[in-house]
């Protein structure tokens, strides 16, 4: 196992940079994961970390080697395809066993690790047959014994996930994670789930436009999003974010003027915030709750219509109207409001983050002791 | 009736798909679709289709109510679809099935141009005659066998080696596109001028061939008269010829081989070789079976190159001293030199038989090495 580090890739293909000044450092043993939508360039810098595509411009060192100039099979990568990538003229041993005999490893050492590996995934009976005979999930695990096997320095995984449905990706995203602990490998995760990427990274790095926006931990990442980007593209459903304007700023507390109340935010830096700024408040839908407040932390915003209602079970996710803007609320699925019907909505002061509207950077996130007041009464 | 109704290629569609219906539910054409079966099948789903399609575009299509009696609508339908074949199936009967059945009625006759009432039965003479060596027939095997016997292989892996070069992966060479029409282009010239043209190039003082083995160093050669290099000669020509059509075959075949899996070997440290013998091979097997079939069923049938390049003295080309007849020219030498249109016809039989018999063989020798995906 070894570290790997990014240096200032770049990649273009034609006139589009797909892969732009990305610099990502990933620890021996560390699980991190390239988060973004469709087109944000983590594919590409992941087929530049195998070598399937060249640099342009940085370096890729791996284990303190610069491999940026290496050969694919001369990096000691391996990596799980989007679509698995089996050999179909071939049975899932040879399968395994293709790439380590063209690594001239003996016979019996190949049969060995072979069926090490398929003990361990729990593939050992099919390993006589070919892969258009196995469903998805057992393609999966062939594929992730074919990588195992080699024993890498680093494991390059994209999307390796996508192409199963919800119980088995869940399964599989346990036992990816089991697997990790147990082989303690280096791993560059690729995926445009979220959902996978917080819970499977121990580093996440989100990017857009081939650039990375934030790298951190999956808790960083949701607490504290660098852009209202990563604040919209982390969280299932997304983060609400409403248009405000910034009517004092102070240090230690910022004054936040929306719809027709006003926020008053206490936090360590508002640097960021002036008054009269445009800003973009930001709220989790767990943040929101329905009906008068009924304790310290929560505050009345005013009254809202609910709209759409989708029941999941364990909790409900409503889409509320509040003075034209629609709102996004999680709740409990006990007592909840009929459709068209108007309720009290409250809020968290303390868990409200705040971007610039015009840069979407975030300029601050508050703390306990934030308060709401209606209009007039913060001053 | 509206009377335009197929003018569209909607309606032609839909009768294409009337006529798929009866084919695929099992049911010769002329059946009456009465009592609907309730039993489910792909046919009987695709049939649903059709007569929804049908019945949507065009009128209530099939049977009468009570279902025993031919309606209006089944002969309308049934005409539907007919009609729009009846011109292929005229031609096709005309020149193609009819001759061919003729044929064989003309191998057991002492043929006449006047007809049948007016040739000899022959019974089995002519096949029995076949075997005798002084027929010519079984030399004539000898020399397709040649024939084949080196075209094929050379076709499939020269094919293959064109393919290589000219495939989609290797899209960044300037004008991959001019070069894969030259390749092709020859396929499409006309046999009698591409022949006229090798026969400029092999001859023996002002050829190009004999300038480029005189290059060389090497001796030159008779070519086209010299008995052991004829037959050469005229396979360099059909190679030429014939080539261009295989490799877009195994172009076909290439470019459906997923990237993914060269990427995932070649991380894996699978050298080139091996990625060729190991995923490109196997993925191509099917491609180079059919490469196999249609080359040998091209290379029996060859004609107009041997005519052309070895006709002249005797007439019928095939020479010299026989060494470039193969069955074919052999066939038409009796037929048309010698006018035994009755032998002829055995010789063509003879010839189809052959040719039948040896793609059954490959099919089934070559489906069992075969991966399909």
């Amino acid at each position: 196992m070894a570290r790997l580090q990014i240096e200032g890739a770049v990649k273009s293909f034609g006139s589009t940079r797909a892969v732009d000044r990305v610099d990502l450092d990933v620890a021996d043993g560390e699980f991190a994961v390239l988060l973004g939508p469709s087109g944000c360039g983590k594919t590409t810098l992941l087929r530049l970390v195998a070598g399937l595509e060249q640099l342009e411009q940085g370096r890729i060192l791996l284990g303190g080697r610069d491999v940026s100039q290496a050969a694919p099979a001369d990096r000691d990568v391996a990596m799980v395809f989007q679509r698995y990538a089996l050999y179909p003229n071939m049975t899932v041993f040879e399968n395994i066993a293709f790439g380590l005999r063209a690594r001239k490893i003996g016979k019996s050492e190949v049969a060995q690790r072979v069926e090490r590996v398929a003990a361990a995934l729990e593939i050992s009976q099919l390993l006589g047959r070919r892969p258009g005979t196995l469903s998805g999930g057992q393609r999966q695990r062939v594929a992730l014994a074919r990588a195992i096997s080699r024993e890498p320095k680093l494991f390059l995984m994209d999307e390796p996930l996508s192409s199963l449905d919800t119980k088995l990706r869940s399964t599989m995203r346990a036992e990816l994670k089991r697997l990790h602990h147990r082989l303690g490998a280096t791993v560059l995760y690729v995926t445009h789930d979220q959902v996978e990427a917080m819970t499977m990274g121990s580093k996440v790095a989100v990017l857009r436009d081939g650039r990375t926006v934030q790298v951190g931990s999956p808790s960083d990442i949701y607490h504290r999003p660098a852009d209202d980007f990563v604040a919209s593209f982390v969280g299932s459903p997304p983060m609400n974010l409403l248009d405000g304007t910034v009517v004092r700023a102070e240090p230690g507390m910022v004054v936040v003027g929306v719809g027709s109340a006003s926020l008053t935010l206490c936090g360590t830096d508002w640097s960021g915030t002036a008054s009269g700024m445009g800003v973009r408040i930001g709220v989790r839908p767990e943040d929101l709750r329905l009906g008068p407040p009924h304790d310290s932390r929560h505050r009345l915003l005013g009254d809202c219509t609910v709209e759409v209602s989708e029941p999941m079970g364990h909790e409900t996710v409503l889409h509320v109207n509040l003075g034209g803007d629609s709102l996004v609320v999680r709740t409990s699925s006990d007592g909840l409001p009929e459709y068209g019907e108007k309720v009290p909505l409250a809020i968290d002061p303390a868990r409200v983050h705040l971007f610039d509207v015009s840069t979407g950077v975030a300029v601050g996130a508050a703390t306990e002791g934030s308060v709401l007041s209606p209009v007039g009464a913060a001053r | 009736m509206p009377r335009g109704r197929f003018r569209e290629p909607r309606g032609q569609a839909l009768v294409a798909l009337c006529l798929l219906r009866h084919y695929v539910a099992g049911q010769a054409v002329p059946d009456l679709p009465t009592s609907g079966s309730p039993v489910v099948s792909p046919g009987n789903v695709l049939a649903n289709v059709g007569e929804l399609a049908a019945t949507n575009a065009l009128e209530p299509v099939g049977v009468a109510p009570g279902g025993r009696t031919p309606s209006r609508s089944w002969w309308r339908e049934t005409a539907s679809g007919v009609v729009p074949v009846l011109p292929a199936l005229v031609v096709l009967g005309t020149f193609v099935y009819g001759p061919a059945v003729l044929v064989v009625a003309m191998s057991f006759f002492h043929w006449n141009l006047a007809g049948f009432s007016q040739s000899q039965f022959a019974g089995l003479s002519h096949y029995r005659a076949l075997l005798n060596p002084v027929s010519g027939f079984v030399p004539s095997l000898g020399v397709t066998a040649y024939y084949v016997g080196v075209m094929v292989p050379a076709t499939v892996v020269m094919a293959l080696l064109l393919a290589m070069l000219l495939r989609d992966s290797t899209k960044r060479v300037r004008g991959l596109s001019f070069f894969r029409a030259v390749v092709f282009l020859p396929y499409v010239t006309p046999s009698i001028a591409t022949a006229v043209i090798w026969v400029f190039i092999f001859d023996p003082q002002f050829g190009l061939a004999n300038a480029a083995l005189r290059l060389v160093h090497l001796p030159a050669v008779g070519w086209l008269s010299s008995t052991h290099w004829a037959l050469p000669a005229v396979m360099i020509d059909s190679m030429w010829k014939q080539v261009g059509f295989s490799v877009v075959l195994f172009l076909a075949g290439l470019s459906r081989i997923p990237t993914e899996l060269m990427e995932a070997a070649r991380l894996d440290g699978v050298g080139p070789t091996a990625i060729f013998r190991r995923i490109v091979l196997p993925y191509l097997s099917p491609v180079t079976l059919a490469v196999v079939m249609l080359t040998t069923i091209a290379s029996m049938q060859t004609f107009g190159s041997i005519y052309a390049m070895t006709g002249g003295q005797g007439g019928g080309g095939g020479g010299p001293i026989g060494s470039t007849t193969t069955t074919a020219v052999y066939l038409y030498k009796v037929a048309f030199v010698d006018f035994h249109y009755g032998f002829g016809a055995t010789v063509a039989v003879a010839l189809f038989v052959l040719i039948l018999g040896l793609i059954l063989v490959q099919r089934r020798v070559g489906e069992r090495r075969t991966f399909y995906r």
